[in-house]
């Protein structure tokens, strides 16, 4: 019986060398140990890998049944059971995988991960085995577990004494206390219970964050679960003199029920929290094609609009003088968000048209997660507001969709008027196709600029034709982007757009000839450049690392280096290795000079032959490639 | 009706605290021990209606100081909580899997400790 198997096996291992050379190679370079198994359970192949990890050779694991290579050194005292999920799936011939224990021929064990897949082509029957050791993994996931539970043991111990005879004292029971003594009393226990929400709240936040607290996933009814976060909130409601409605939408979705009673209870919390004492709070459900809008309306005193986003990070709160004294740990919104994430859904803050704020929840019906959760979710946060106008009933759709995919909301509008009803205050930027409705979008513009004359918003160009030469945009415009559209250049044209804005262009001139670097800077009328002048080598080097400019004018001839000098040392230091460069000489330079001389994009000017609105021109539109080439990298690290 | 609570906890401070809870607030009488040996020994000598019993201790935890308890004879009939800072799901999952009456969470609320132990064991 043995020769024979041990036959089968070198005719196995030997075959597969003989049929697929680089096969072969591959198997015995794998880390994961790999083994097939025939239709009975037994292991007819196996690369060194998987006798490397089980601590044998590969002859000692041909012919043997697959549960008893993982599982045979195991303590015989403690047995698999015969219906133990492996062996199962050998018999059912079905897919089977897990982490699990795997046991060496020498006693020793480590954590494992492994799959059992049925084979199913032609002459093929069997299995194959993959396994790869995750113990260490695992080890790690254990170190932090542990510390996460040691932190808050820790932190919980001495606060439970704190929290206990502040209780006592303050309730009086001990003795009556004066009314100093009594308010100093309730402060303290507000202050050690805003401490255990912290430490509640954090390691809350750690745990769903590391995808380790697995969602529980079921059809849930959401009116069912407004009504009990309203009702377990209700005597902090009426304690505050807030009324709560709802409306009576029933709606079903496929959610977490507990975590999601957790994300309403907050939203309340702090609706009441920043409501005043007869003011109402609204529970609003709308259901729609996908998925549902849950909306919490307040009459508080409203969030700052530029900090509508922040508010959901972490340790943010308002920062109004008050805020802090309602107590909160700021992680309340940041773990709804995740929550929110979990769900495959959106949560944002709106400012009210009148008063207070409105907090919406958007839930998938049937959302599509990953089955483990992990930090980087691939569902976008929220980056603003973006008002499309564009007539093309055909495209405007798709490239809604690609916007809300990147986590703008976006409306859409399609006529002329209703872009003007739509361009109010609460949206970020504005795509204009300039053939909105049969009409010149020039003209859209200028109606535009009238309503909102200190241009805080935005207006990015949609059009046919290319991005014109020379910076040259029309009065009011931020942007352009060329029709058809490449996704990347719309999607970077808008992230410039929304964070270009407040940031001045840094252009740093450096020109030993003072009137002439005055009169160069002196070309830059425009607001959004600031210029610093330096009329020498050593003073140019100062102020690249303090000034930080985002591009550099340089005449060639210094008094203290030259041009090239100066060039050779921006190539050296990383971070201005890549400055946009014009460089201006009084005489004609050679191919070899200006190879020298290129950093990154760098333009040559002579002297005489150059007027300053030509160089205006070329610096603004050099320092609008540069910022859009920057987005991308900006865009990829916030993320 | 004044029950007779054992608390057994090595911190001094958490000890003195709920002693004076369960005394103050609702006039039943308390009787202490600062490890799980000494609990065992008292809670054979005092006989009482219930124990509260903290989970991390040194040289006998709390689990194991249950384990004690429901093996002695004398003691195995009486109910124990156990009263615990470790509150992590890993925790939880732990002590369910021992077969303790209930388990309440620290920091607790000086006012309502009674209550929360009179409602977990269904007295009252």
């Amino acid at each position: 019986m043995e020769n024979r198997s041990d036959e089968i096996g070198r005719t196995g291992n030997e075959q597969s060398a003989e049929k697929n050379p680089g096969c072969s190679a591959l198997l015995e370079a794998v880390p994961d140990g790999i083994c097939g198994v025939d239709r009975q359970g037994l292991v007819n192949f196996a690369n060194p890998a998987a006798a490397r990890l089980l601590g044998l050779v590969v002859a000692d694991l041909i012919g043997r049944p697959v549960h008893e290579i993982l599982h045979g050194a195991a303590d015989p005292s403690q047995p698999c059971s015969e219906d133990y999920t492996l062996r199962r799936a050998v018999c059912q011939r079905t897919a089977f995988a897990g982490e699990e224990t795997i046991f060496r021929a020498d006693g020793g064990s480590f954590t494992s991960k492994y799959s059992l897949t049925p084979l199913n082509g032609a002459g093929q029957s069997g299995f194959v085995l993959s396994f790869r050791d995750v113990s260490q993994r695992f080890a790690m996931d254990q170190v932090k577990d542990e510390f996460i539970s040691t932190v808050s043991h820790e932190l919980r111990t001495p606060l439970t004494s704190i929290r206990g005879a502040l209780g006592l004292l303050s309730s009086g029971i001990l003795g009556e206390v004066n009314a100093k003594a009594a308010n100093l009393l309730r402060i303290a226990l507000n202050n050690s219970d805003r401490l255990v929400r912290l430490i509640n709240n954090i390691l809350d936040l750690e745990r769903m964050q590391s995808g380790r607290e697995p969602l529980a996933f079921r059809a849930v009814q959401l009116g069912e679960i407004v009504g009990q976060a309203i009702e377990g909130i209700q005597p902090v409601a009426e304690a505050a003199g807030v009324l709560l409605l709802r409306d009576s939408t029933q709606v079903e979705i496929s959610a977490d029920a507990d975590r999601l009673l957790q994300v309403l209870t907050n939203l309340l919390s702090n609706a009441i929290k920043f409501s005043s004492a007869g003011s109402t709070i609204l529970v609003a459900l709308e259901p729609g094609a996908s998925g549902v809008t849950l909306s919490v309306v307040d009459q508080g005193r409203g969030i700052p609009a530029d900090k509508l986003e922040a508010i959901f990070e972490r340790f943010q709160q308002v920062d109004t003088a008050d805020s802090r004294q309602k107590g909160g740990s700021g992680l309340g919104l940041a773990i709804c968000r995740t929550i929110v994430l979990q769900h495959a859904g959106r949560i944002w803050a709106e400012r009210n048209a009148d008063q207070g704020s409105t907090f919406r929840v958007y839930l998938p019906y049937k959302p599509v997660v990953p089955t483990t959760p992990s930090r980087n979710f691939d569902a976008p946060v929220v980056q603003g507001t973006v008002l499309l106008a564009d007539s093309h009933e055909a495209a405007r759709p798709l490239m809604a969709a690609k916007l809300r995919r990147r986590g703008y909301r976006v409306m859409e509008t399609a006529t002329v008027e209703e872009t003007l009803a739509a361009a109010h205050k609460g949206v970020d930027a504005i795509l204009l196709d300039t053939s909105l409705d049969g009409i010149n979008g020039w003209e859209i513009l200028a109606r535009l600029r009238c309503m909102d004359p200190e241009a805080h918003t935005p207006v990015v160009l949609l059009s046919v034709e290319s991005q014109p030469a020379l910076a040259k945009l029309p009065e009011g415009a931020e942007g352009w982007v060329a029709t058809p559209l490449e996704e990347d250049a719309l999607l970077n044209e808008l992230a410039r757009v929304f964070r270009g804005q407040g940031e001045k262009a840094r252009v740093l001139v450096v020109e030993d000839d003072r009137d002439l670097a005055q009169v160069i800077g002196d070309v830059f009328s425009r607001e959004t450049i600031k210029v610093e002048l330096a009329y020498t080598r050593q003073s140019a080097l100062d102020a690249c690392f303090r000034f930080e400019p985002h591009l550099m004018v340089l005449d060639i001839g210094l008094p203290d280096g030259d041009g090239f000098n100066v060039v050779d040392w921006l190539r050296q230091h990383e971070t201005l290795s890549r400055l946009p460069l014009v460089v201006y000489s009084g005489r004609e330079l050679t191919p070899a000079q200006r190879s020298q001389l290129t950093l990154g994009s760098t333009h040559f000017l002579t002297k005489a032959s150059v007027q300053p609105q030509e160089l205006e021109a070329l610096i603004l539109t050099m320092l609008r490639n540069s910022r859009q080439a920057e987005e991308p990298l900006a865009t990829a690290s916030a993320g | 009706m004044a029950y007779r609570i054992l608390i057994i906890d090595d911190e001094d401070d958490i000890r003195e605290v709920a002693a004076l809870s369960l005394e103050t607030v609702a006039g039943w009488e308390v009787v202490t021990a600062n490890s799980g040996a000494q609990g065992l020994e008292r809670a054979i000598k005092e006989q009482p209606d219930a124990i509260l019993l903290d989970v991390m201790m040194p040289e006998m935890d709390g689990p194991t100081t249950f384990r004690a308890l429901r093996k002695n004879p004398a003691t195995a009939r009486i109910p124990v909580l156990l009263l615990t800072a470790k509150v992590q799901a890993s925790d939880q999952r732990r002590f369910a899997d021992l077969g303790v009456d209930a388990i309440l969470f620290k920091p607790f609320d000086p006012l309502t400790l009674a209550t929360q132990i009179a409602k977990a064991l269904g007295w009252n």
